[in-house]
């Protein structure tokens, strides 16, 4: 048997879910999880955010709204294609303790992050 | 500490599939899963793992209501039909990964897979099923769901499985479904039937005939 638990669960104390809205159970234990996870996402990830980046730039900030808008459906869109994706092999990110809403929570989170960054870093810088 | 599946209503369209199955598994124990092909018997693996969401459904951990199985750490693992680990990954990093001792492992198995420094997808699809098989069962879970874990499996590593079944279900608790019936008659404790609909308990060969499962 395993060395290591990966956790446990008393009798008496069977908790309803928590983990995915447990902010600690968020912190990665094993980051490149997430990124083998959501590798096939980050190019439409970066695309986009690149788009948005070029359109800001060139149009200024009353385009962010339309931007942030276009961010969120391609978020929405990223998100299908990484259920279907991963429709197979989801169980072993499951049985390692990385639930589907978490994994995609963050990848969202992330992306949506490293967007509003980089559009904020912009129009400070340019404008 | 068990887990039950109780009052699983489920439906496509007018096809009543589930109507008030039953299930319950037990730590320390192997329980089987029988059923013929269409009755619903990888529907409910599925709501145990929470891809499918029944019209009704209670799931309970101990007497207490549980929503989802894997938001529990440490309840369950489960090893669907097909292969679910990337193939890139070395067996000695899916170890790791699972929380299990990776010398351990290899000392006990070692003659099946000579080095963790072998990709998943090295292996040939047999072995890769061994594998994923022993994985699971080795992984310090409470309960290890196993849907079709004979398959592709040699016949002399099909008794090296379930010797670790029966091993394993001293310290945890182990669900097996197979169209290799004889095996899962074998191994199981408590031996389920999904038939009509509903799930009964059935005490062995006999029942299974007058179910009309097997002749």
């Amino acid at each position: 048997m395993g060395s290591v638990r990966l956790g446990s669960v008393t009798p008496n104390n069977v908790s309803p879910p928590k983990s995915i809205y447990n902010l600690n159970a968020l912190l990665p234990t094993h980051p490149p999880m997430y990124f083998r996870y959501a590798r096939s996402y980050l190019f439409l990830a970066v695309l986009i955010t690149f788009v948005s980046g070029c359109v800001v730039y060139s149009h200024g900030p009353a385009v962010i709204g339309s931007m942030l808008f276009l961010k969120c459906i391609t978020m929405l869109v990223g998100w299908a294609v990484l259920r279907r994706r991963h429709s197979k092999d989801i169980f072993f990110y499951q049985n390692i303790g990385y639930g589907e809403p978490r994994l995609l929570a963050v990848t969202g989170a992330i992306d949506l992050g490293v967007w509003l960054i980089s559009i904020t870093t912009l129009v400070i810088l340019y404008f | 500490m068990d887990i039950l599946l109780d009052s699983v209503y489920l439906s496509f369209g007018s096809n009543d599939v589930l109507r008030g199955a039953h299930f319950r598994m037990e730590k320390g124990k192997v329980t089987g899963m029988l059923g013929r092909n269409g009755t619903g018997k990888s529907c409910m693996l599925k709501i145990l793992t929470g891809q499918l969401r029944p019209e009704s459904l209670y799931i309970g951990v101990d007497g207490q209501y549980t929503k989802d199985l894997y938001a529990v750490p440490g309840l369950i693992n489960y090893l669907p039909q097909h292969n679910c680990h990337p193939k890139d990954m070395r067996l000695g990093k899916l170890l790791v990964l699972y929380g299990v001792d990776e010398a351990a492992f290899m000392a006990e198995h070692g003659a099946l897979f000579p080095t963790g420094d072998l990709r998943f997808g090295d292996l040939s699809g047999g072995t890769r099923r061994l594998f994923e098989v022993l994985l699971l069962l080795a992984a310090d879970t409470d309960f290890t769901l196993l849907d079709e874990p004979f398959s592709h499996i040699m016949p002399i590593h099909i008794d090296y499985v379930r010797a670790v079944i029966q091993r394993s279900a001293k310290t945890k608790g182990v669900l097996v479904t197979d169209h290799q019936y004889q095996h899962v008659l074998d191994l199981a404790d408590t031996l389920y039937l999904i038939y009509e609909g509903t799930s009964r308990i059935v005490g062995g060969r006999e029942d299974l005939v007058r179910y009309g499962y097997i002749r």
